[in-house]
């Protein structure tokens, strides 16, 4: 490909723009005023639930739980008593029941309370059973009425009751108020909520910490956790979306900074503000429009890299055209040349950047989709404004008279560049072994690289609700993360036959074995329909401890079911369908460490092939959902990164028309993906949402300088014959350009250093230790590797 | 369980009392003492409909029998095939002068097991027999729980209706509303709306089929529909007689041993 013919076109588009630059500059506004009045449409998704589409399986196999089971989300209070004393005192006995009747009276969808206020014990005796409520007749002031309600509710122990390390615990200082919720369908909602589907659960949980931190439950006596994916969500909402709203506003203050302290002048600032501004608003406004959701963690790094890009653009063209107005003092010619001059390279940049983007498509994850289609919409608009902007606005003014004392219009500074050309000509073996050696270094570290979706971990302690959730987390009944098993046959009745009832009670045993299920005190939390059998067998044997089974007689089973089904029909329903052919088991978790949680559920899928043989295994729930995350952001990223490095070493190739070109224009960018992904390993920054954008993103803008540099020396080439000469011009007219624009990108990215979110100082962090490398290898492995490679041929000056 | 199959009864005997202005505590009183048979033996059959459509069908053999101020209710299940032989019996008393209620008596009788056992603590807002309706739905509630409100008058079912509405008195209770369109003629309640503790539509009642059975007004299929799970309850009385001689021995815990009653 001639670098000077494709100069010459664009040389020519540069005429047009300003030969019609008001009606374009009106045609502009005109699409930016429209576009960007889709803003007011612009909607955040917090929480998980996004993270996956309506066809995926995830999704199918929740609306299969909640076609049988209802909403698989829930709320709930996590009561700890401080000082002396248990939860069965009078005081806090009504502090519980008042939690609950705001609970139920205030939290939209609430459907079913449970508490030790209002839970259903049957109680065998030697006439019958009774379904018993501890606190029926209100609670008492009377301390033996309260200590005969305490002693009902905890009678036997953790075997033999499941109340006991599951609803309270065994000390009686910890005890949970839950409440289901009804499925979140518009007809059972009420005017307290957003009309918004998707904001039902952030509304609800933004209710339940309005209940928790109201006045009358701030006592030093107790202390209040809340728990359930929606609480999540609205914590989620309430403090960490201003963060990156604060972070965004940092990068527009170094922008803004870095813009006037390198180009020294009003215009400078402004201009590529005003065309950041408006690209990033129209991308947004526009998409809003057809309803793209944006996603809350992953909202900024379109805006921030939209800004980045911009300046870099921004000052490729502005430098170029101070270059030749120095030499020349003619503004509209200036402006002509630098479109002629920096209009191919800078829009293979942006081509090569949003191949890079477009390669998130492909994680089949509705966040990094997200990303990945906005981010490459951002950098075409990004340079549409830039390139139709800055050279409009440019040409007007007054020539002037060229300024005789710079060389060929350069600045000391760009002369010293044009000195370190010949450096590294001279030094070219070293450099070359030197990074060589860097790269091997690096390579093992790739190979430790583990993945982290636990939110906890990944967000770290400095933000407060973390620290609250840890905190939670450490006490007895305390728990965050959960899943559910369901199981399904075909045949109606099945869990009324003895051996599907007995490999349930199997799978539980089993479940209890699993490193990461969570234990309270000798009891592992699993649920399912077999404590309720257990319970009702025991209280039709005359409250016999040892009738505390799940009977094996088949008839015997069928009928207690049956009963069950209608005596305790809410309880019973919550873990068995209408036909005894679906069931759930719940279990909650320690901590979501990653790995192991995976190792969890292959080994758990296999005990569920061996014990159910004919049925349908379901495993759903947030561990599940994080588990397919971490799988597809391993795998997803890995291709997402692979599809951008075929992509754009093809596009090099076929820019340069040269396979060795193209080639070496790769070395200098896999060079610093490789030192960020070996820097990973080494310090142990895992893959998570976040930072597996860094490689691909790295990949993307570190090969802009690049094409910027081999672009460049093309074009010398072509005029000078000598890869030296060549590469002293190129160093000297954009070597400094170069320096500047990853200046500016690493300290946008260093916004996100001083974040207290782990996550977000990692992403920083990692991709200023890219785009710096990148930029170094641009100055050092890059010449070094054209000068021994020669891909230009011949030169002219030995022929 | 007073007049379990019964959701409302009236007499033309009443007609002439509508044409007077009422309050919407004397329609209330009138719709709660609307008679019924002092003998009644029927089958009810239950249908479960899930949100799916798919249905779950339940008979029900049903006596009872008023003994004194006492209604005395047995019931045996007859399908399907794992519940049948499964009895109940219920004594019901009424209310106390101060118009708090009596706890019921029952015993259930479970054929795998052979054993009957005395069951106590099933609270009247608890659901049927794992029904969509409540023990309150199809029984007589208390008066005295509600205060009563009359809303407006409605046509329903080709009838003239006064729309009564019967608030809880107890801030607790999980139905906080209900609202029926009560027969300006017959006193028999056309159709009913329940609203849940937040004050939210949670199910509503349709009654069809309402006839005269040996001249008591009786509504032989309720639908009842939990519009915020999707789930209903079809439930439909069958082949029901009143004021036949039903055998008295029906209502006892040794009828139940011996799977007396069929």
């Amino acid at each position: 490909m001639n670098v000077a013919r494709l100069n010459q076109f664009f040389g020519k588009i540069g005429r047009f723009q300003l030969r019609h630059r008001l009606k374009i500059l009106i045609a502009l506004i005109v699409v930016t005023v429209i576009c960007s009045s889709g803003l007011s449409e612009f909607a955040l998704n917090t929480g998980e639930e996004g993270w996956f589409g309506n066809s995926d399986d995830i999704t199918l196999n929740t609306k299969k739980y909640e076609e049988i089971f209802g909403n698989l989300n829930g709320v709930g209070v996590l009561v700890v008593k401080q000082g002396e004393g248990d939860v069965f005192s009078e005081e806090m006995l009504k502090v519980i029941d008042r939690i609950g009747t705001r609970m139920k009276d205030e939290i939209p969808f609430a459907d079913r309370l449970t508490s030790i206020i209002n839970v259903d014990i049957p109680v065998g005796n030697e006439e019958g059973f009774e379904i018993k409520k501890p606190y029926e007749n209100g609670i008492p002031s009377d301390s033996a009425e309260l200590a005969n309600a305490r002693a009902l509710v905890m009678r036997g122990n953790e075997k033999t009751n499941a109340l006991i390390n599951s609803l309270v615990s065994d000390d009686g200082r910890e005890t949970w108020i839950s409440l289901s919720l009804l499925p979140f369908d518009k007809k059972n909602l009420d005017n307290r909520i957003s009309e918004e589907p998707d904001d039902y659960a952030v509304d609800i949980g933004y209710k339940l910490m309005e209940i928790i931190e109201s006045e009358e439950f701030q006592n030093k006596d107790f202390k209040l956790y809340g728990g359930g994916m929606p609480y999540d969500n609205a914590n989620e909402d309430r403090y960490e979306v201003p963060e990156y709203g604060i972070r965004v506003l940092c990068s527009i203050g170094v922008m803004i900074l870095f813009l006037a302290l390198c180009l020294r002048n009003v215009f400078g600032v402004v201009v590529p503000a005003v065309a950041t501004l408006s690209a990033i608003a129209s991308v947004f406004g526009a998409m809003s429009y057809f309803g793209a959701k944006a996603d809350s963690a992953l909202v900024t790094l379109p805006v921030v890299l939209g800004m980045a890009l911009a300046v870099g653009y921004s000052i490729h063209y502005i430098k170029m055209f101070k270059l030749f107005f120095r030499r020349t003092g003619k503004r509209k010619e200036s402006a002509i040349k630098c479109v002629e001059e920096c209009g191919w390279p800078v829009l293979f940049t942006v081509l090569t950047t949003m191949a890079s983007f477009v390669s998130f498509l492909f994680v089949n994850m509705k966040p990094l989709e997200w990303m990945g289609k906005t981010s490459a919409l951002v950098v075409l608009a990004i340079y549409l404004y830039v390139t139709i902007l800055i050279p409009i606005l440019l040409s007007f003014g007054k020539d002037r008279a060229p300024k005789a004392s710079c060389e060929n219009g350069a600045t000391k500074l760009d002369t010293k560049f044009s000195t370190w050309s010949n450096f590294v000509y001279k030094r070219k073996k070293p450099f070359i072994v030197a990074t060589a050696l860097i790269i091997i270094a690096f390579i093992p570290g790739i190979f430790k690289i583990t993945a982290q979706l636990d939110y906890l971990t990944i967000t770290g302690d400095k933000m407060p609700y973390i620290r609250e959730v840890k905190e939670m987390l450490a006490h007895k009944l305390g728990n965050q993360y959960s899943y559910t098993v369901m199981i399904s046959y075909d045949e109606e009745g099945s869990f009324k036959k003895p051996e599907n009832m007995k490999a349930l009670l199997q799978l539980e045993d089993y479940l209890g074995t699993l490193s990461l299920t969570k234990w309270s005190g000798g009891k592992a939390r699993v649920t399912s329909a077999t404590s309720i059998l257990k319970e009702m067998n025991r209280a039709l044997n005359e409250g016999k401890d040892s009738f505390y089974t799940v009977p094996e007689d088949e008839y015997v089973l069928a009928q207690l079911m049956e009963l069950s089904s209608i005596e305790m029909r809410q309880d019973f329903s919550d873990a068995m369908d209408e036909d005894f052919k679906t069931t759930i088991v719940n279990v909650d978790m320690t901590q979501f460490a990653t790995e192991e949680a995976l190792a969890n559920m292959n080994s758990l899928r296999a005990k569920l092939a061996e014990l159910f043989p004919g049925a349908k295994c379901t495993l759903l729930g947030d561990m599940i959902r994080y588990s397919e995350m971490s799988n597809r952001i391993i795998f997803g990223g890995l291709k997402s990164f692979g599809f951008s490095l075929v992509i754009i070493a093809i596009m090099l190739i076929f820019a340069f028309s040269s396979l060795k070109l193209g080639l070496i224009g790769m070395i200098p960018n896999i060079a610093p993906v490789i030192l960020v992904g070996g820097v990973m390993g080494y310090f142990n920054f895992a893959l998570d949402f976040s930072t597996i954008t860094v490689m691909p993103l790295v990949l993307g803008i570190a090969v802009d300088d690049t094409i910027h540099l081999t672009t460049h020396l093309k074009m010398r080439y072509e005029q000078y014959g000598s890869c030296v000469k060549a590469m002293e011009a190129t160093f000297r007219e954009i070597g400094s350009t170069m320096f500047l624009t990853t200046v500016i990108l690493c300290s946008m990215f260093s916004v996100y250093l001083f974040s207290p979110m782990r996550f977000l100082a990692v992403l920083g962090l990692l991709t200023i230790l890219g785009l710096s490398s990148a930029l170094v290898a641009d100055y050092t492995i890059t010449p070094a590797l054209l000068h021994v490679a020669k891909p230009f041929g011949k030169e002219k000056e030995e022929a | 369980m007073k007049n379990l199959f019964i959701k409302v009864l009236g007499t033309s005997l009443l007609y002439a009392a509508t044409t007077f202005a009422q309050s919407a505590n004397e329609i209330a009183k009138k719709v709660h003492d609307l008679p019924s048979g002092k003998t009644s033996s029927a089958t009810i059959s239950v249908t479960l409909i899930d949100k799916n459509g798919k249905t779950r069908n339940r008979e029900i053999a049903s006596y009872t029998m008023k003994d004194g101020t006492t209604d005395k209710t047995v019931l045996v299940f007859k399908t399907p095939r794992d519940v049948a032989g499964i009895s109940y019996l219920t004594y019901d008393y009424p209310d106390k002068a101060d118009g708090t209620t009596v706890d019921s008596d029952s015993w259930i009788y479970l054929p795998a097991m052979k054993k009957v056992r005395r069951v106590s603590g099933s609270s009247k807002d608890d659901d049927f027999q794992g029904t969509d309706f409540t023990y309150d739905d199809l029984g007589n509630r208390s008066l005295s729980k509600d205060n009563f409100a009359l809303l407006g008058e409605e046509k329903v079912n080709g009838a003239d209706c006064w729309i009564l509405e019967a608030k809880a008195k107890d801030a607790k209770a999980k139905v906080s509303r209900r609202v029926s369109w009560v027969d300006k003629k017959t006193y028999v309640v056309q159709k009913g709306e329940y609203y849940d503790k937040q004050n939210r539509l949670q199910k509503t009642l349709a009654c069809d089929n309402i006839k005269q059975v040996n001249g008591y007004w009786t509504t032989l299929k309720m639908t009842m529909t939990n519009v915020q799970t999707n789930h209903k309850t079809v439930y439909e009385v069958n082949n029901l007689k009143y004021d036949e001689k039903v055998n008295e021995s029906y209502f006892t815990v040794s009828a139940l041993e011996r799977e007396q009653v069929k």
